[in-house]
């Protein structure tokens, strides 16, 4: 049985493949995440004095010792921060920073911070080297891209893969709405599918609003999982 | 600037913030000609920062100027550190790195028996917050030249460090000025917030 993977399952979950299933991300999937890490790092940059405020404010109370973490645990924590604070486009930047290993960045963490520093930092270090990291020599402008790269050599690693869809009037013909994304997604498999003659297929995902949106694609079996990194 | 006067900027530029903010007490366990040099630095400091306005150009002017009166002077103290058989460059940048990794680990002393990591979290200082990233920035450029100079720093790396060097120097002086409220708080921030877009821009 084909499985194809949405955003939300490849930055939430860790991927097993069982021998019987063969798993597939599309191209588009991976644009969307180009597109929302755009987003959320804008967000980032713009918003960074609010974001260190309530940063500073949530660890006032933790003694410096319990502070201090490894980036990836900081990472994930700042998913729930943001969330909570309304800031879903940067949890989102978070999000994959946490499950994923971005070449360039982690390579030139480990070369600065960690090497010099410490491999526990305060939160407060780690942002703030982050936003200097995406504003060096402008790095916020291929940051996307190299989010992406990543995370194609992740899944070409797991034997995951990657369908390359021409995606040009998909996009273009879907009217505006809360789940265009998830719609695109839809009609990005659905157009595989059929150029490749493949009958029926499932779609694995976290979102539990999903199977509605995915209704009018009667040949998409829609599996929510629950798998939060 | 020749190369002559870039090695001067960088001798007394580089590490000014950390030492000045944070190691001033550490300065008799230096060696004469790194004292002298800092010697040299605080008069260029206080020079500028008596004539300062607030905008920064001006400012990283007048460093310019006041390093140019100052070189002959620091040119006789790299010569002696020349004869002790150090490469001043390669000196400065190495101690510059380790000082910022030792004040960004954040548990230097800022009295009162807090830390500066205390401090940060405690007072949620919009000034100082604009310092640490400032200090983050120069670090990571530190910490990238510091890669490229094994066998001496090549000739793009000491331009690269007599800039950043005088955007040391040059923060360092708004933040004495913001001290001494000859400056307020909402042009000391937009002052710093250009000079960590400066650092970073390569």
């Amino acid at each position: 049985m084909i499985k194809f993977l949405d955003v939300g399952h490849l930055i939430n979950c860790r991927h097993k493949i069982k021998q019987k299933d063969r798993l597939v991300v599309t191209s588009c999937v991976l644009k969307v995440i180009r597109h929302k890490i755009e987003k959320g790092l804008h967000l980032f940059l713009e918003r960074f004095e609010i974001i260190r405020d309530f940063v500073l404010k949530y660890y006032s109370n933790i003694s410096g010792e319990r502070r201090r973490r490894s980036t990836k645990e900081i990472a994930k924590k700042m998913v729930q921060l943001l969330e909570f604070k309304g800031y879903a486009d940067v949890a989102f930047l978070f999000r994959v920073i946490a499950r994923y290993y971005i070449r360039d960045l982690e390579e030139y963490m480990e070369e600065t911070l960690l090497r010099w520093l410490s491999s526990k930092v305060s939160p407060i270090s780690y942002i703030v080297y982050l936003r200097n990291y995406f504003k060096k020599q402008k790095n916020y402008l291929v940051f996307p891209d190299k989010v992406v790269d990543s995370i194609r050599k992740e899944l070409q690693q797991n034997n995951i893969e990657i369908a390359e869809i021409d995606d040009r009037e998909l996009w273009l013909d879907l009217d505006s709405g809360t789940d265009r994304e998830d719609r695109y997604q839809l009609l990005c498999i659905k157009k595989y599918m059929r150029n490749h003659g493949i009958p029926e297929a499932s779609l694995l995902t976290t979102d539990h609003r999903l199977p509605n949106t995915a209704q009018p694609f009667e040949n998409i079996k829609v599996e929510v999982v629950d798998c939060q990194a | 600037m020749n190369a002559y006067m870039q090695t001067s900027a960088v001798a007394v530029g580089l590490g000014a913030l950390a030492e000045e903010l944070f190691f001033a007490s550490r300065e008799h366990e230096l060696i004469l000609p790194y004292r002298r040099l800092h010697e040299v630095r605080r008069r260029i400091v206080q020079e500028v920062e008596e004539k300062a306005g607030e905008d920064v150009a001006e400012i990283v002017s007048n460093i310019a100027t006041a390093m140019r009166r100052y070189a002959p002077e620091i040119e006789e103290v790299l010569a002696e550190l020349r004869r002790l058989g150090a490469d001043p460059v390669k000196a400065c940048l190495e101690s510059a790195v380790e000082e910022y990794a030792e004040v960004l680990r954040l548990d230097v002393p800022v009295g009162g028996g807090k830390t500066l990591e205390d401090l940060l979290y405690e007072s949620r200082d919009e000034v100082l917050g604009k310092l640490h990233e400032i200090m983050m920035a120069l670090f990571m450029e530190y910490v990238e030249i510091n890669e490229t100079c094994d066998r001496g720093c090549p000739p793009e790396a000491v331009q690269k460090l007599e800039k950043l060097a005088t955007l040391e120097l040059a923060t360092y002086i708004i933040y004495k000025l913001f001290q001494k409220q000859k400056i307020d708080k909402k042009t000391t921030v937009a002052a710093l917030n250009e000079m960590v877009d400066e650092i970073l821009s390569g």
